[in-house]
């Protein structure tokens, strides 16, 4: 039944979409049908393109989301907890936050070319923000009598920040983790525009050339249906890994 | 002769323009269960934040040994099972020795089929009897509660009372209890201070043998104390 009521409002669009590319009311070209775009996908994951383009964005897309994640919980966790660290570096990351990450795309390639550090820096500036704003708040955040609680019970400062900051900031890591994961899937698309070979934002930006709009949808589709299934399984990852997160939302 | 566990020499406590504690002078000894009775404002929590030096404070505080806290809220860690609350304050020793002092508080607190459930799945009660456990496994020389039963329905409260008696008859540890419930005071404790606007304005020494039970709540001379109590605790209002 679950299933059912998710995928019923997916099906009744797709059909509606048939119906209507196949009516002449619209250019079939400019707006393919749904099985015409499923026709393109078919052809791409046969020749192997799919697979290809797939590998090379998501290794991408791994690779900045891991960089900007490490880099923005190590960063929140220590602006939100010590002052010191919070008064050097915080006007700094305020500074460059308001920045659209796209923006910074042309100087990225004048630093690094248009070779794939490129695209993994760019994606891991773009997670980095979200992922250090909601850790700093959740370091920041921590009731006073948990840490009070803690400092009785063991003087070693690291146990500390690893046992009692690191998951009582958790739930807003999480948070700004999935920021990211939405994030990087923008970046991943608009970084491969640039002086890519391969990887999905380049065969959309390809497909576009050639006026192949059906295999633009097919990747759009593949895209979409990759940030929906990597925010799904993060959601699922988190919740094995840390049971008491679910418990403590009900 | 009985041993000092705690000295206090003209404690005094301010935030800003604004004295909390004044001048105030304590001494508790060794395996004594004292209360802090006292209206909202009186200084019962900054008492016990000074205590346990979270907070700056003037004068002089005295506390050989090892000191437990347990608070009326986020007590206890939601990340951590049972066992691994308990088990937080003993990270020196073999992992064996940590799991033989965890089971043993853990069959103390009458929980040892929760000892892989996490806060957020036991009740009020059985949630403040983890947080009791923690701050006894290290097994420190005073124990500091913070209205540890606040939160908790009068049912479970006084089963929580009994139980506390229960367990502080085990080891007669010092014990520093802050309440705005005279009854439970008097109940558990061998000594009963009222602090009244950062003062302690009486000092009452309970008269009831030990073990108690409740019916001791019923008693004349139990409730005559209380409104004794309670009086001087409006008086000073």
């Amino acid at each position: 039944m679950k299933v059912l009521r998710l995928a019923a409002p997916i099906l009744i669009f797709l059909l509606v979409w048939e119906i209507i590319s196949r009516s002449g009311w619209v250019s079939a070209s400019l707006f393919p049908a749904p099985s015409r775009v499923i026709l393109a996908l078919w052809e791409t994951i046969r020749s192997g393109e799919l697979l290809t383009d797939l590998r090379a964005s998501y290794l991408r897309l791994l690779l900045g989301l891991i960089g900007g994640s490490l880099t923005g919980i190590s960063v929140g966790l220590l602006t939100g907890r010590i002052k010191i660290v919070a008064d050097a570096l915080t006007p700094l990351i305020q500074l460059f936050r308001p920045l659209p990450p796209v923006a910074i795309i042309p100087l990225v390639i004048v630093w690094f070319g248009i070779g794939e550090s490129a695209k993994v820096f760019s994606i891991a500036f773009a997670v980095f923000f979200p992922v250090w704003l909601n850790t700093h708040l959740g370091a920041q955040q921590i009731p006073q009598r948990l840490l009070w609680s803690a400092s009785t019970l063991t003087k070693s400062r690291l146990r500390i920040f690893w046992r009692v900051i690191f998951p009582a900031s958790l739930p807003l890591i999480v948070a700004g983790l999935r920021t990211g994961i939405a994030i990087a899937f923008v970046m991943v698309f608009v970084a491969e525009l640039a002086g890519a070979s391969e990887g999905i934002g380049y065969e959309i930006s390809t497909s576009h050339l050639a006026y192949r709009i059906d295999r633009m949808m097919a990747a759009l589709a593949v895209l979409g249906a990759s940030g929906a299934l990597a925010d799904y399984l993060f959601a699922r990852g988190i919740t094995y890994a840390y049971p008491w997160l679910r418990l403590s939302q009900k | 002769m009985r041993t000092m566990q705690i000295a206090v020499k003209n404690l005094s406590v301010s935030y800003g323009e604004l004295c909390v504690l004044r001048g105030i002078d304590l001494e508790v000894f060794r395996g004594e269960f004292i209360s802090l009775v006292g209206t909202s404002g009186s200084g019962k929590t900054t008492m016990v934040n000074a205590l346990a030096r979270f907070i700056p404070a003037d004068g002089e505080i005295n506390i050989p040994g090892k000191v437990g806290v347990v608070f009326q809220d986020y007590s206890v860690f939601p990340w951590m099972t049972v066992y691994e609350n308990i088990a937080f304050g003993l990270q020196n020793g073999k992992r064996s020795k940590i799991a033989e002092i965890v089971g043993q508080h853990l069959k103390l607190v009458g929980l040892e089929d929760r000892a892989d459930r996490y806060p957020a799945q036991l009740s009020g009660g059985q949630a403040q009897r983890v947080g009791i456990a923690r701050a006894l496994a290290p097994d420190p020389d005073v124990i500091l509660m913070d209205e540890p039963y606040g939160a908790l329905d009068r049912d479970t409260r006084e089963r929580m009372q009994k139980w506390l008696l229960d367990v502080w008859n085990e080891d007669h540890k010092t014990v520093v209890f802050i309440t705005h419930d005279i009854e439970e005071a008097i109940f558990l404790s061998d000594r009963v201070l009222v602090l009244n606007g950062g003062r302690i304005s009486g000092e009452y020494n309970i008269p009831f043998d030990r073990p108690r039970d409740e019916d001791v709540k019923f008693t004349t001379e139990f409730i005559a104390l209380k409104k004794e109590i309670l009086d001087r605790m409006r008086l000073n209002s």
